[in-house]
């Protein structure tokens, strides 16, 4: 992520919008991108110190260094940089006899010297290093390394990272961009079609909360209905004040997840530093976007039990297009209580739209198991049917007692007859759906 | 370890209290209850901002709910600051004990604020949060409190992030750390408390849960918000109203005040201010010409002067962001500057100073952090920087005190108000034009000690701009 400062500049506000301004990857962005990669590279071994001078150089008086600085600040995120003292570790075997604080500590007591040599005090600087050296079993060399070895400046790049292509450098400076923005919203609002797993894993991760009301199907569509869902996004103490931008670092670092949905719109209340305006600025984004996240989106099955179930079914019942059930993976939302549950598989009958949700407990650990059972409560729902593995680590009748749906048990495999009359029973007609909220 | 059924069930029907990012949840308390004004039942859970726990403790020990949120614990601190409080500062003490820990202390400038706030902190014995406005003060708590108490004390900043019972952040730290750090402690400190009401920065009293709080200012704020009238705002617009009443709310009202103008009896010594000027070397001299020709050049070619008055050089800056020629300038002007200040010749005029002045603490102070490493390194004194972790910062003042260091080498960090031990010479070897700095300084060094007289070296590149900085630099 980018320093605000790096952001500012490449906003673009006009009536009441703020966007970012989108870096082409046309030729003059590519040669720098381009260049920019090679410098680095070529700084492997150096200091951060020399690492920032050669930068400055290469910026030079260019208009463009708001640019060249965002870059290389995207470079600089995957660099690895270590300490001297560390690599005069590695290289000498022993650790170091002394810390840089100590050394220092210990040379500063001898002095001040100074360079034109004193009647009165005899001590140079020479002297005072070649004896502080024999002292900690270091050379002169070492003595001038470890000196200051602790400030950032005078670590060195050990690794610049995977090579980037002048191309994904700018698409990921792009982004970096967009992120930017967000540091100054203070809510941030959607609306998502799927993706929800990878969804609220991240808003889970970077601690944020949320409101969510499902989107009403409209009357025309019956069993067509592609769900979807309005999710705002805050943090704890955001119903108490006014507004806070408070979460915006939380919010940046969301928005890569974000683009890994298929189908979404994202609405931000920004307002940046030093914007003359009451209102807040909107931010908007949709799925449209040339953004790419840099996440790495789950694979589509948890377990194999889960995956398992979804082959056979597809084996069995999904070459009929036109009768029985369709089977969709984690299309619905449901609210239990602040949290939200996302059954593993939903079921509509394509001729009535009816519908029922399936969530498997597979074998876990029993916090998970507890955490599950009162979410299972909270829900409330009939039309959610549980698959029990049986050994779970649950007594038995606990999610009988929890849940409002159908409960089945199975010792190796689910029996998918069983769970098809099952869906049978519980499913409800979608003039029903979502009516508890 | 098997699943127990009975816990699944208790788990979700023993009422509890416990803190969430800077609010207060309640946890398996129904709906239907009717827990204390501040708490709204949002998100299907009854919550509040932390700044409550004080009122509503009594309601969840009456209703038998189990209160998770306190982290902060007893610290048993014997106090090892012998020095005795002046009356005022005992009467402020004992109003403020007597208002419940709850509220602040108005003290002129050099009253003594530290002191009491070291003895409320012992008499309260426990986990201490203490926010101050700067770095620099930062710093000088942190000394303070490990003077007083002789225990590891924690920081919490930007570049160091150590927790202890007792620990001092900054504002711009507390709030961004508000929902992690906010259950932690049991009393809040806030020094310079005028800057609370800021936009965002109240945040920090709102989420944290300490039920007793201390504020320390001289200027408590009237009913104009403080931030409104002192230079940039903070990180945000959202407004403050009244920032009296927020106080009131987050921090407790005013318990003490004292006006006490004759406090401020210190006294600047009597000092000499020298001159040295020294000559750019050729290369420099050459260098310096060429990046100035190209500044001066802009400057006057686009009339900046004449079109902006005071302000072109602010202008000049927002012009280099998008026009080529004022961009160049800019970075000529940039370059010149360094020239002046790594000029050669400044640092064999320290050399010398250094020998003439053998026998006398000396401070120097530089524009830039890269200057004040190379001569320390140069000349083996330490150097404070921003840097410059906590407890490194502690010794060599430390050292410098007792001598052990006859020189420091400092780049802009000791400025704004920070005790530090006064040194017999200073040497200014560049810096910006601010008066207010320049004074700062000035009254840092020079402090009022027996009869020996104080120097004060500027050492300024001949025809440069160094000479119209050094000039302007001088109070008006």
């Amino acid at each position: 992520m980018l320093k605000s400062e790096l952001i500012r500049p490449r906003l673009v506000i006009r009536d009441g919008q703020v966007r970012p301004r989108r870096l082409p990857a046309d030729y003059r962005y590519l040669t720098i991108a381009g260049e920019l990669a090679e410098l680095f590279q070529r700084q492997l071994g150096r200091s951060r110190g020399t690492l920032a001078e050669a930068l400055r150089d290469y910026e030079g008086d260019s208009l463009d260094y708001p640019v060249i600085r965002g870059l290389a600040a995207v470079l600089e995120g995957r660099c690895t940089f270590a300490s001297p003292e560390s690599i005069l570790t590695k290289e000498g075997g022993d650790a170091l006899a002394v810390s840089p604080s100590d050394l220092r500590a210990e040379l500063f007591r001898q002095g001040p010297v100074t360079e034109v040599p004193d009647l009165f005090s005899p001590t140079t600087r020479e002297g005072v290093l070649a004896e502080t050296a024999d002292r900690f079993g270091l050379t002169v060399e070492g003595v001038e390394t470890a000196f200051f070895a602790d400030l950032a400046e005078e670590q060195l790049l050990v690794d610049p990272g995977e090579p980037l292509a002048p191309g994904d450098l700018i698409a990921r400076y792009n982004l970096e961009v967009a992120r930017g923005i967000l540091y100054w919203a203070r809510e941030v609002r959607l609306v998502v079609g799927d993706g929800y797993k990878d969804l609220f894993k991240f808003v889970k991760l970077f601690r944020l909360m949320y409101s969510i009301t499902p989107l009403q199907p409209p009357p025309s569509e019956g069993g067509g209905w592609r769900g979807g869902y309005r999710i705002t996004l805050h943090g704890p103490i955001s119903p108490f004040v006014k507004s806070t931008i408070r979460y915006g670092v939380q919010f940046a670092k969301f928005l890569p997840a974000l683009l890994l949905c298929g189908r979404w719109e994202m609405e931000a209340d920004v307002q940046p530093p030093g914007v003359p305006s009451r209102e807040p600025l909107r931010y908007t984004l949709d799925d449209q976007t040339e953004l790419r996240s840099h996440f790495r989106a789950s694979g589509p099955f948890d377990s194999r039990l889960e995956a398992d179930f979804a082959a056979e079914f597809e084996a069995k019942y999904g070459g009929d297009a036109r009768r029985g059930w369709e089977l969709a993976r984690e299309d619905e939302l449901i609210l239990a209580g602040d949290a939200v549950m996302i059954p593993d598989f939903s079921f509509t009958h394509r001729k009535d739209g009816r519908r029922a949700l399936l969530e498997i407990v597979g074998f876990w650990h029993p916090q998970y198991l507890s955490r599950k059972l009162a979410k299972v409560r909270q829900a409330g729902r009939k039309d959610l049917i549980l698959l029990v593995y049986k050994s779970a680590n649950v007594a038995e009748g606990e999610f009988e007692a929890a849940s409002a749906g159908e409960v089945l048990t199975f010792t190796r495999k689910p029996v998918l007859k069983e769970v098809l009359a099952a869906v049978e029973r519980c499913a409800v007609a979608p003039a029903t759906l979502n009516q508890k909220h | 370890m098997a699943f127990n059924k009975q816990s699944g069930t208790n788990q979700l029907k023993s009422p509890r209290a416990r803190f969430l990012g800077g609010t207060l949840v309640l946890e398996g308390v129904p709906s239907a209850a009717s827990p204390p004004a501040p708490f709204r039942w949002i998100n299907a859970k009854w919550r509040c901002p932390a700044v409550h726990y004080r009122t509503v403790r009594p309601w969840l020990k009456g209703q038998g709910i189990r209160n998770q949120v306190p982290r902060w614990r007893v610290v048993p601190l014997v106090l090892q600051d012998q020095r005795v409080l002046h009356p005022y500062q005992g009467e402020g003490l004992q109003a403020w004990l007597a208002a419940d820990r709850w509220g602040s202390v108005v003290l002129p400038t050099g009253a003594g604020k530290t002191l009491l706030a070291l003895h409320a902190v012992a008499q309260t014995g426990a986990s201490t949060l203490v926010i101050v406005p700067t770095l620099d003060l930062l710093h000088q708590w942190y000394a303070c409190l490990v003077n007083a108490f002789g225990i590891p004390i924690g920081v919490w900043y930007g570049q160091e992030k150590r927790h202890e019972p007792i620990t001092v952040t900054t504002y711009p730290s507390a709030w961004a750390h508000a929902e992690t750090l906010g259950n932690r402690f049991k009393l809040l400190v806030f020094d310079e408390i005028h800057h609370l009401p800021a936009p965002s920065w109240h945040e920090i009293a709102l989420m944290c849960a300490a039920p007793y709080r201390l504020g320390l200012t001289a200027t408590y704020p009237d009913h104009q918000p403080d931030w409104k009238r002192g230079g940039k705002g903070q990180l945000h617009s959202s407004s403050v109203g009244d920032p009296t009443a927020l106080l009131d709310e987050l921090v407790g009202p005013v318990v003490y005040r004292k006006h006490i103008d004759d406090l401020t009896g210190e006294q600047l010594a009597e000092y000499r201010t020298l001159r040295l000027r020294i000559d750019l070397t050729p290369e420099e001299r050459a260098a310096y010409e060429s990046a100035y020709a190209v500044y001066t050049g802009y400057v006057r070619e686009a009339g900046l002067r004449e079109r902006y008055g005071p302000g072109w050089w602010n202008a000049f800056t927002r012009r280099s962001a998008y026009q080529a020629e004022a961009r160049r300038a800019k970075v000529a002007e940039l370059k010149l500057k360094e020239i002046v200040h790594q000029a050669q010749g400044k640092l064999e005029a320290l050399d010398q100073l250094l020998r003439e002045h053998r026998d006398r603490q000396m401070l120097v102070f530089t524009a830039h952090n890269r200057l004040a490493y190379e001569i320390s390194r140069r000349h083996l004194i330490p150097a404070i920087t921003h840097q410059t972790k906590a407890a490194e910062r502690k010794a060599i003042l430390d050292g410098f005190r007792a001598g052990t260091y006859r020189a420091v080498v400092t780049s802009k960090v000791l400025n704004e108000g920070v005790d530090v031990p006064e040194a017999k010479v200073a040497v200014i070897m560049g810096g910006s034009a601010s008066a207010r700095e320049y004074v700062q300084r000035l009254g840092r060094v020079l402090r009022k000690r027996g009869n020996a007289q104080a120097l004060l070296y500027e050492v300024i590149a001949r025809k440069t701009v160094d000479e119209g900085i050094a000039r302007r630099r001088k109070p008006r």
